[in-house]
């Protein structure tokens, strides 16, 4: 029988975050359909915890330099695309709202205002490990 | 010649089996200091285990091959 427990390898503990994953969903999905919001976080937070657990019984190495790139390109990317749709939907928006077609101009700063801190936040982070790596 | 495969080479190394897929497929150049480690695991040279191939560019292949 399969189980989660014991030492385990990296295909084993991949299929055990995918049902952790699974569950969660469900359990978060469940919630909002019985209005029980309370559950949400004890949920998610029982599921972080759990994965932690199952991370260190894990007996190959599951991170290294490659992984690290690919969580680096991966992270670049998502902030690029974050910040232009965010900017580009932000101006829509802000232009729809200006015209009278529609009041949405506090959805248009919400998202301006969260593309301008993801950025500034990305340039201090830059900043910060230029000079921790002798940039 | 060692009898090896690639999750013992990985769990010698401290890197993932993907990582020396990638590596002998040339889908990815490892650092200088991974580099150092393979060569020092097989106790050759650097050059013994990667070349740069200064015509391939994009790729700059290396040779890899575990079992």
């Amino acid at each position: 029988m399969f189980t989660c427990g014991g030492f385990m390898n990296r295909r084993k503990f991949t299929l055990c975050s995918v049902i952790i994953a699974l569950v969660l969903v469900v359990l978060i999905l469940l919630s909002i359909l019985v209005e029980i919001s309370v559950l949400v976080v004890p949920a998610f937070i029982a599921g972080l915890a759990l994965m932690f657990i199952l991370r260190s019984r894990v007996e190959t190495v599951t991170v290294d330099e490659r992984t690290h790139l690919i969580h680096e390109k991966a992270s670049t990317l998502t902030l690029q695309i974050f910040v232009l749709g965010a900017v580009l939907v932000g101006f829509v928006l802000m232009v729809v709202s200006s015209r009278g077609y529609a009041d949405l101009s506090q959805s248009g700063f919400t998202l301006l205002y969260s593309a301008s801190a993801l950025s500034i936040l990305h340039l201090i982070l830059w900043h910060y490990y230029r000079r921790k790596y002798g940039g | 010649m060692h009898d090896l495969t690639q999750e013992d080479l990985a769990k010698e190394i401290g890197i993932t089996r993907q990582t020396i897929i990638a590596i002998e497929k040339g889908k990815y150049n490892p650092s200088l200091e991974l580099a150092f480690k393979i060569a020092h695991y097989f106790k050759v040279k650097i050059e013994d285990v990667f070349f740069y191939d200064q015509n391939d560019e994009k790729t700059k292949r290396r040779s890899l091959k575990v079992e």
